[in-house]
């Protein structure tokens, strides 16, 4: 289910994105082979989602915290997972997703780029600027702490519909370049 | 000039053997294993300011044959104590999420020796590239 979500969500974001940037709808360069990256993406968020939650909470037990029902905890709980999975597995996947991403353009017009063309083809400044530093605390945190906050069936489907709201944002916010849409 | 860099060699593998000294003998083993339970992020920052700055500076040798005072040495020792408390917390956090996975997909953990290298496998995995990564910037944001 994981793959099916993203690979149907996601892919629906980018095609959204990419026509509030040219106008028009246009299909991606590889889109078959985007769409099975973003599914495999699914299945690792829907492991990754899962492992985080468990982690943060064996981790309180250790502490000594223990996990009321309140409202406030509940939140409390969902932020905490949700700056620890952002800030550790949300970067290395972002940073794989936008190599792979390139990858497959770079094949797509004809090119057999090496491990070291392909990183360098890859304009990291704006990821580290934009990406890492303004899209996680102010969107991924407080998006993934809603997510956490909501019973663990509807996580992984919450997290694949704020793909496609990010790339609405980006677009009203300013006049985004199209590689700072990606995720 | 060659001089002072054997002094220097002399300095640096008596510094380690002291800890590792340190880490050996009965009484201050006893004590390590103690302070490592009951204060493990403040453990985890000495633990990593020293040797990972022990670390760089033998680097630096190597590459230079001579010691080097890094660039503002005192900033990444404070970065490195502050990456070892993060660090202490990490290796707790993914291995008891990793447990917890093992656990849901009813793999049960047993306690042979290949069972343990592998929970050990799957964890290191999603440490290793994070950590590389933001040091990186780390030092370059020191060097700018």
């Amino acid at each position: 289910m994981g793959f099916i979500k993203f690979a149907v969500l996601a892919t629906m974001g980018e095609l959204l994105a990419l026509r509030l940037a040219k106008k028009t709808w246009i299909r991606p360069n590889g889109m078959i082979y985007k769409i099975a990256v973003w599914g495999l993406i699914g299945v690792l968020i829907t492991y990754m989602f899962s492992f985080y939650s468990k982690g943060v909470s064996a981790m309180m037990e250790q502490m000594r915290i223990s996990p009321g029902d309140s409202f406030l905890f509940t939140v409390f709980t969902a932020f905490l997972t949700s700056v620890i999975m952002n800030l550790t597995f949300g970067i290395v996947f972002m940073a794989f997703h936008r190599m792979s991403d390139t990858y497959i353009e770079m094949r797509v017009n004809q090119k057999k780029p090496s491990l070291k063309e392909l990183v360098q083809a890859i304009h990291w400044d704006s990821f580290i600027t934009f990406v890492v530093f303004k899209t996680i605390p102010l969107f991924w945190i407080p998006a993934h702490t809603i997510t956490f906050s909501l019973p663990s069936q509807y996580r992984v489907v919450a997290a694949a519909y704020l793909s496609i709201i990010l790339g609405v944002i980006l677009i009203y916010s300013k006049k985004p370049k199209v590689k700072d849409l990606k995720l | 000039m060659l001089k002072r860099a054997l002094i220097g060699d002399i300095l640096w593998v008596i510094s380690l053997l002291i800890i590792t000294a340190l880490l050996v003998f009965p009484q201050t083993h006893e004590l390590f294993i103690q302070l490592t339970l009951h204060r493990p992020y403040l453990m985890g920052f000495i633990k990593f300011a020293i040797l990972a700055t022990m670390g760089e500076l033998l680097a630096l040798r190597l590459g230079n044959s001579a010691w080097i005072k890094p660039d503002g040495m005192i900033y990444k020792i404070a970065v490195w104590g502050l990456i070892g408390v993060l660090i202490t917390y990490m290796f707790s956090f993914y291995s008891k999420g990793v447990s917890a996975m093992m656990e849901q997909m009813r793999i049960s953990p047993g306690d042979s020796f290949l069972f343990t290298v592998f929970t050990a496998f799957l964890t290191v995995d999603q440490q290793l590239s994070l950590l590389n990564g933001f040091h990186k910037i780390c030092r370059i944001g020191n060097h700018g």
